[in-house]
């Protein structure tokens, strides 16, 4: 079978509406899903992965979904009672220099598996569980 | 000031560019006001870039078909429609997902730009090294979704210089303690492709060496016409990925981006074109294809 010339710009065309398109029939039908907002990430023995902790989920959202009081996650970070506890990890940088995502993922770790506890004071660990 | 007649007739001579161009700085610009409303955003679902990455379908494809619709941390429904996507307009019309759509592309053309103005010598690699090199996409691919598979989790995403520089954390997240290696990976990355066109795609992208083995089987293939061909070997200078476009087979290489640079080019329009052809896979491995 002989090649047939074809418009040049067809090759871009074509890749575009194909990526495009698969796009606008996912949105139709439903599944496009572009965040994992509201789910929880578990390792493999089942329990909520301190790894999931994302930016978005507030100081209180992460003490319910992994089991950390509130007052511990407090002195975990070093943030005053004042911090409202809709904070959402995205904000604590600003908030407490030297606190990040990490900083709160790295902590829940070590509180769940016992090398942390509030009586230790601020966690200073910096080492990430990702 | 150039008159409207002037402007109208650079953009003919010069229509391929400006729509790539126009096509890349859409895609560009919407990863990166992403990824800004995504640190800036608080009361609202802003995504971050990762759900917008094809290649995050290609990592994810594994546990979400072993492990009933489960994603990879990091990746959603989102990564395996536009990997689905990208496999659908591969087959239909080869690469032109990486000259027309990638914004790592995109900065890749823009560092090529710049050095250009700068006046700095381009790096040409040697033939024989370049075909070694290629194999790197392949390696890449390969490794990086076996470790993916493994670990469960984005193995690659902690050090991707692309997820590094357009994700923005650099600017927002700024942590040298934590992200030092993503910063040197970006950083070397980026200088490199200062002085070695497209360097990235060409020996390391793992997204290009899956659309480049998918691109052997595409129906839009740039062929040359030997029977016109003179010869000039005009079409291979512009060429990003230096491609040995005056030689081809008749079809170009996989590797073939579609910026349609070389097509614009050759004098003699008869002798290369893009056409529809039967798509048989011709793999050429360890055949030269490139010029660099």
């Amino acid at each position: 079978m002989k090649a047939m010339r074809v418009n040049k710009y067809l090759m871009p065309l074509l890749v575009l509406v194909a990526l495009l398109g698969s796009v606008f029939v996912a949105k139709a039908s439903g599944t496009w899903k572009t965040s994992g907002r509201g789910e929880v990430i578990v390792d493999e023995s089942g329990r909520p992965d301190p790894a999931g902790i994302k930016g978005w989920m507030t100081l209180e959202g992460v003490s319910e979904t992994y089991g950390v009081p509130l007052d511990a996650l407090y002195v975990m970070i070093g943030a005053a009672p004042e911090v409202p506890a809709g904070t959402e990890m995205k904000m604590l940088e600003g908030l407490l220099p030297g606190t990040s995502v990490s900083t709160v993922r790295a902590g829940v770790a070590a509180y769940l598996d016992g090398s942390w506890t509030p009586a230790d004071g601020k966690y200073e660990g910096g080492e990430s569980h990702e | 000031m150039p008159s409207m007649t002037r402007l109208r007739l650079d953009f003919r001579r010069n229509r391929t560019r400006v729509l790539r161009r126009a096509t890349q700085a859409a895609f560009g610009l919407f990863i990166l006001v992403t990824s800004v409303l995504h640190y800036t955003v608080t009361s609202q679902k802003m995504a971050s870039i990762d759900a917008y990455c094809p290649f995050g379908g290609f990592e994810t494809l594994w546990r979400w078909a072993s492990e009933g619709g489960k994603f990879i941390q990091m990746t959603h429904a989102s990564n395996l429609v536009l990997a689905l996507g990208l496999v659908a307009g591969t087959i239909l019309a080869g690469g032109a997902f990486c000259g027309w759509v990638c914004p790592f592309g995109a900065l890749q053309d823009l560092l090529g730009w710049i050095r250009k103005k700068l006046h700095l010598p381009e790096v040409r690699v040697p033939a024989k090294m370049d075909r070694i090199l290629t194999y790197g996409r392949y390696v890449s691919l390969v490794g990086i979704i076996a470790a993916t598979i493994a670990s469960v989790k984005l193995w690659f995403a902690g050090w991707d210089p692309y997820r590094t520089l357009f994700g923005l954390g650099w600017i927002f997240e700024f942590n040298l303690a934590e992200n030092w290696l993503a910063y040197l990976v970006a950083l070397v990355v980026v200088g490199v492709v200062l002085f070695v066109p497209r360097a990235w795609c060409r020996y390391a992208c793992p997204l290009g060496g899956a659309i480049s083995l998918l691109g052997n089987l595409s129906l839009l293939r740039i062929r040359r016409v030997e029977s016109e061909c003179r010869g000039c070997a005009v079409c291979i200078k512009p060429c990003p990925v230096k491609i040995d476009v005056a030689h081809a087979d008749p079809a170009v290489s996989a590797n073939c981006i579609g910026c349609l640079e070389c097509v614009d080019a050759c004098p003699h329009k008869a002798a290369l074109g893009v056409t529809l052809g039967p798509a048989l896979p011709k793999f050429k491995f360890g055949k030269k294809e490139s010029v660099a």
